[in-house]
């Protein structure tokens, strides 16, 4: 099984208060560098539950194996290989090329899925399970921006206009947590986590909303935050856990300069899909609070900033139960 | 050039117009309910083309394409190593009714789940009169012996916090094990 380092550090979850738990389904399995949890309470039946949990787990691999570039051989790999020649591709990585174009779009370019090039120059070039690395030439001349990939909907082609690697680490863990929970939508409660990212629906064993934490960037150990979630998705993007090996910096880089921002420490957005909140939150993230969080603002969408001084500030609708 | 494409045409919902009509009726329309906003006041602002609706979009598109109902061979030969834990029977805990003491912490047992890439830690939490009596492992199900880390419940006891020695070489499980603890007492106050 391929994994990719979709790098998203995770804020701490809590997990339903135990004290009246009962009958539960849940089932963990890594992905994409990171453990996935699907959390089912009081399912009516356990052994649908399993197939059911099953299936879903099974959209984390076809994500995967579909938007790594830590494979070569990965489609989108394969995408970007063909510079100027449309490449056929499936949906799912059409589609999470086709929304990583609208976030760049969107944020100005605050946000741009072509970074890929920069974070291997910054030395993320390794698979951060196998230690395998993975190294590409860098391009010639400017830096690629979004706006050198085409998409054709209706032919369902991705181009590539000159040499660059897409890097879908901001999309395609929240598509596959999207895809799972899409896989659920028979349930009524349920909790998809990957990485601290998550989408949470429904109630928790104790029939209360899902109770998310989010920590302090610094110290695992304090909660800067606690929301109460039901019916949204949570995902926060940070510059902390992964620091690169060489110079200064973490693994999200300002796309136009391929530097790291030093503003924020994390950015936690809450939104209808993980897609959307992660992404967002890595826009954010590059945009620093002022301008990130009038991104987050036009958009409708609410965010937590946390500052390297452990200050934070939030989006005007940030409230701590979304029930 | 797409080895593992799907058979049976790749793309019927784009080719039908993107329809999300072929979503099994079993199914709601949506990931999500919209109850997200339902009760919050109108906030004033723009809302144009939503990112969420962008996303919302694109999420029911892969998924009415069939792509996975056509892979159920490749599904059963699913890498993932399944360990389904089924409730009810891993650990019990009594309700915590005690007011807050004046030393801080709700009296009660608490259950709190930390995770690493080796596994998971469950930590049981019990506060009599205010102060950490007890904070047990109680589930490991990490890849490594859980002794490598089981002095760190005793630190939590004689320090009243989460903040315990990291153990090197298990500074995973360690880290999980702070979580564990961290979740439950934040049950606790």
């Amino acid at each position: 099984m391929e994994v990719q380092p979709l790098t998203d550090p995770a804020p701490s979850t809590i997990w339903p208060a135990d004290d009246a738990r009962r009958a539960h389904y849940e089932q963990s399995a890594v992905f994409m560098d990171t453990v996935v949890t699907i959390r089912v309470p009081r399912p009516p039946s356990t052994r649908r539950c399993a197939e059911d949990v099953g299936r879903a787990f099974a959209w984390f691999q076809k994500v995967e194996r579909r938007c790594t570039r830590f494979n070569p051989g990965s489609e989108l790999m394969r995408a970007c290989a063909q510079v100027g020649t449309p490449c056929a591709v499936s949906e799912v990585l059409f589609e999470a090329v086709q929304f990583a174009l609208a976030v760049a779009e969107a944020s100005g370019g605050a946000f741009d899925p072509t970074v890929g090039g920069a974070l291997e120059e910054a030395g993320f070039d390794r698979n951060f399970r196998t230690g395998m690395t993975h190294r590409h030439e860098p391009p010639d001349g400017r830096r690629p921006t979004y706006r050198d990939i085409r998409l054709d909907p209706d032919r369902a082609t991705i181009e590539v206009r000159k040499p660059l690697v897409l890097d879908l680490g901001a999309v395609a863990k929240g598509l596959a947590i999207d895809l799972a929970a899409q896989e659920l939508a028979a349930y009524a409660d349920f909790v998809v986590e990957a990485g601290g990212d998550m989408v949470a629906r429904g109630r928790n064993d104790s029939g209360e909303p899902w109770r998310v934490g989010i920590r302090h960037p610094d110290d695992p150990t304090v909660l800067i935050d606690a929301i109460e979630v039901s019916g949204a998705a949570v995902c926060t993007s940070g510059g902390y856990e992964r620091v690169r090996e060489r110079g200064a910096g973490h693994h999200i880089l300002e796309p136009r300069t391929g530097r790291s921002p030093a503003e924020t420490r994390s950015v936690t957005v809450v939104e209808d899909t993980a897609m959307a909140a992660d992404a967002m939150a890595t826009a954010a993230f590059v945009l620093g609070p002022v301008a990130g969080r009038a991104f987050l603002e036009r958009h409708d969408a609410e965010g937590l900033f946390i500052s390297p001084s452990g200050r934070h500030a939030a989006t005007a609708g940030w409230r701590r139960d979304w029930k | 050039m797409t080895a593992g494409r799907e058979p049976g045409g790749r793309h019927p919902a784009r080719r039908a117009g993107r329809e999300p009509a072929e979503v099994p009726a079993r199914r709601p329309a949506t990931t999500q309910p919209s109850s997200r906003r339902a009760g919050a006041a109108p906030k004033g602002r723009r809302i144009g083309t939503r990112l969420a609706a962008l996303s919302s979009a694109a999420i029911l598109s892969i998924y009415a394409a069939g792509y996975l109902r056509t892979q159920a061979a490749e599904q059963q030969a699913l890498a993932f190593d399944p360990t389904p834990t089924p409730g009810g029977g891993v650990t019990t805990s009594t309700p915590a009714t005690t007011p807050t003491t004046a030393a801080g912490y709700r009296d009660g047992t608490y259950v709190g789940l930390g995770k690493s890439r080796h596994g998971d830690i469950e930590v049981t939490l019990v506060v009599q009169a205010g102060r950490i009596a007890s904070a047990q492992i109680t589930s490991c199900r990490t890849r490594y012996p859980c002794s490598y880390i089981s002095g760190l419940q005793g630190q939590v006891v004689q320090r009243q916090s989460t903040h315990v020695d990291r153990v090197s070489g298990a500074s995973d499980s360690s880290k999980a094990f702070v979580s564990a603890v961290t979740a439950a007492l934040a049950q606790a106050t």
